[in-house]
């Protein structure tokens, strides 16, 4: 009866692994496309071996399912995501700055955008009234080309404004994200603590590791483990998002006008310390390219309407008196480009002749036009600084789409060899299907061998068919 | 060894490479099987609770294992019409 009840128990333990093997075969091709889900493997693994009537004739079997998880590639895969992340979301902005001076891959002359054409136009203008200084309509043209150069600096101020609104406005959307992830992260952390302390934990780990990876495309992070299979996630500069079973929000504050990021209990600012991940990018975007690019136009745009003011102040206007400002400008460069604007209707303000000369002088228009050709701004000429200018733009666009393309070549890669560890190959299970097919197959050719062996001797009848 | 000896060693190891779905185990077994039957001097009615429960014990593992892979080959099935459906 032991031998009975023995073999019984090998049986039940025999069922329960071959159930498990097939159970989780059966799993990885469920869960195929489910993302973060990690393909287990099956691990057998042998108990005390059971001797019936003094011999050993078996022993019991247990079998548990593994994820097919490397940490570190799982690590790398996440920075790597972080770093991609952040290239990404720089490359993004970096292209609507480009968008709004009219700047693309093709083009590259600084005189075919919209203020490259509208500051050649006034100059234009300016030489043609050198050439007929009496005559209304081409002062007119003076005044239109000068109204048009203001409203493309406007332009080009309040759409750089408005990338940068909305840079704040993702930095917004971005914290509740990571805000959001940083507590289902405790939360697992947690479960898993309590549930698993010292193996991986399955599909609570994968959901743990699908929401790390999500949130790396938000925020940098470091990463570490901690006993009884926690996490602790630090942003990049060590301030911290989730300790165990804790999550610590990041929360926003303006400061003139700009969203700034605050970490931990004390609010510290982690604004300036912030890198990697979607926020990384923006924050590079807003606080690094951007205010580079405004300050730019700005200078431009004051040294253009300085200048103008200054030899129009050294003129005689159409009706004989001492020329006035023709822009209106802020007292300093900062926000000139959004404020500029011409500060007069009447054509004849513009001073075309000298003092002397009567109002029918050209001398001060050809001094207003050889303005083009001065070094006004920072040694260079308005164009030759603005193609400066629009050049940089370019080539930082250019260099940021080359280096999200390479950071995403490298994300790919590393995708690729943690998938083909721990993803689901539906080709990969059909095989393991097939094998199991033949393994089942030769075993049933064993159990009707041994039956008919034994039928004969024990007249047994019928044979128990299996196949 | 006797045929009996035999028979319960082979009975025994099919299992176990069953469990474990170990093809080139029981290819091998598949092999010696053969060769036991071509060879057998008669099997004896000595013992034979013993192999009459390994044998048992084989039918069921075997048993539950083509309900398994009934299900998984469906299983499998689905996923790979869906697959292409996309």
């Amino acid at each position: 009866m032991g031998t009975i009840m023995s073999l019984m128990d090998i049986a039940q333990q025999a069922l329960m692994a071959n159930q498990e093997a097939l159970n989780v075969t059966s799993n990885n091709v469920a869960n195929q496309n489910t993302a973060g889900y990690t393909r287990e493997v099956v691990n057998f693994q042998s108990v005390d071996a059971v001797t019936l009537s003094g011999g050993t004739v078996g022993s019991g079997v247990t079998a548990s399912a593994t994820s097919q998880r490397d940490r570190v590639l799982e690590q790398q895969v996440q920075q790597q995501t972080q770093t991609q992340a952040q290239s990404g979301a720089l490359e993004s902005d970096l292209q609507q700055i480009q968008n709004i001076f009219g700047l693309s891959s093709t083009t590259s002359s600084a005189s075919s955008t919209v203020l490259g054409t509208a500051t050649d136009s006034f100059f234009t203008a300016l030489s043609a009234l050198a050439s007929n200084p009496s005559d209304t309509a081409t002062r007119q043209n003076v005044l239109t080309a000068a109204n048009t150069l203001a409203a493309a600096f406007n332009s080009s101020s309040n759409q750089l404004s408005q990338v940068s609104t909305t840079l704040n406005q993702q930095v917004v959307g971005d914290v509740g994200q990571v805000n959001s992830l940083t507590k289902t992260i405790a939360s697992l952390n947690s479960q898993i603590t309590s549930l698993s302390p010292n193996a991986d934990a399955g599909s609570l780990e994968d959901q743990r590791q699908q929401a790390i990876a999500q949130l790396s495309k938000l925020v940098g992070l470091d990463q570490i483990s901690t006993e009884n299979n926690g996490i602790t996630l630090t942003t990049s500069n060590g301030a911290v998002l989730v300790s165990g079973s804790q999550s610590f929000a990041l929360n926003t504050t303006q400061v003139g006008g700009v969203t700034h990021i605050l970490a931990g209990v004390n609010g510290q600012d982690v604004t300036s310390n912030l890198t990697g991940g979607d926020l990384g990018g923006v924050l590079q975007a807003r606080d690094q390219q951007l205010p580079g690019y405004q300050s730019a136009l700005d200078s431009l745009a004051f040294a253009v309407g300085t200048q103008v003011n200054q030899q129009n102040a050294l003129g005689v206007d159409g009706n004989g008196n001492p020329g006035a400002a023709l822009f209106s400008l802020p007292p300093t460069p900062t926000g000139a480009a959004g404020l500029i604007q011409v500060a007069t209707a009447d054509p004849n303000a513009v001073a075309a002749a000298s003092p002397g000369e009567g109002s029918a002088g050209n001398t001060n228009a050809s001094a207003l036009a050889d303005l083009s050709s001065t070094n006004i701004v920072g040694g260079q000429t308005a164009s030759g600084f603005l193609a400066s200018f629009l050049s940089q733009i370019g080539s930082d666009t250019a260099a940021a789409t080359t280096n999200n393309s390479a950071q995403q070549a490298t994300l790919t890669q590393l995708t690729t060899q943690r998938d083909s560890l721990s993803g689901v190959s539906l080709d990969q299970e059909a095989a393991n299907l097939t094998q199991y097919q033949r393994a089942y197959q030769a075993a049933a050719k064993v159990f009707n061998i041994a039956n008919s062996i034994m039928a004969s001797a024990l007249n047994l009848g019928v044979q128990t068919a299996v196949n | 060894m006797t045929t009996n000896g035999a028979l319960a060693d082979i009975l025994d190891e099919t299992v176990t490479a069953l469990r474990d779905l170990d093809l080139d185990a029981l290819q091998a077994l598949e092999q010696r099987i053969v060769a036991l039957a071509k060879s057998s001097e008669g099997y004896e009615r000595d013992d034979a609770g013993l192999i009459l429960s390994k044998k048992r014990l084989l039918e069921i593992v075997l048993h539950n294992c083509q309900i398994n892979l009934d299900a998984l080959k469906r299983l499998h099935a689905r996923n790979m019409r869906n697959q292409w459906a996309q």
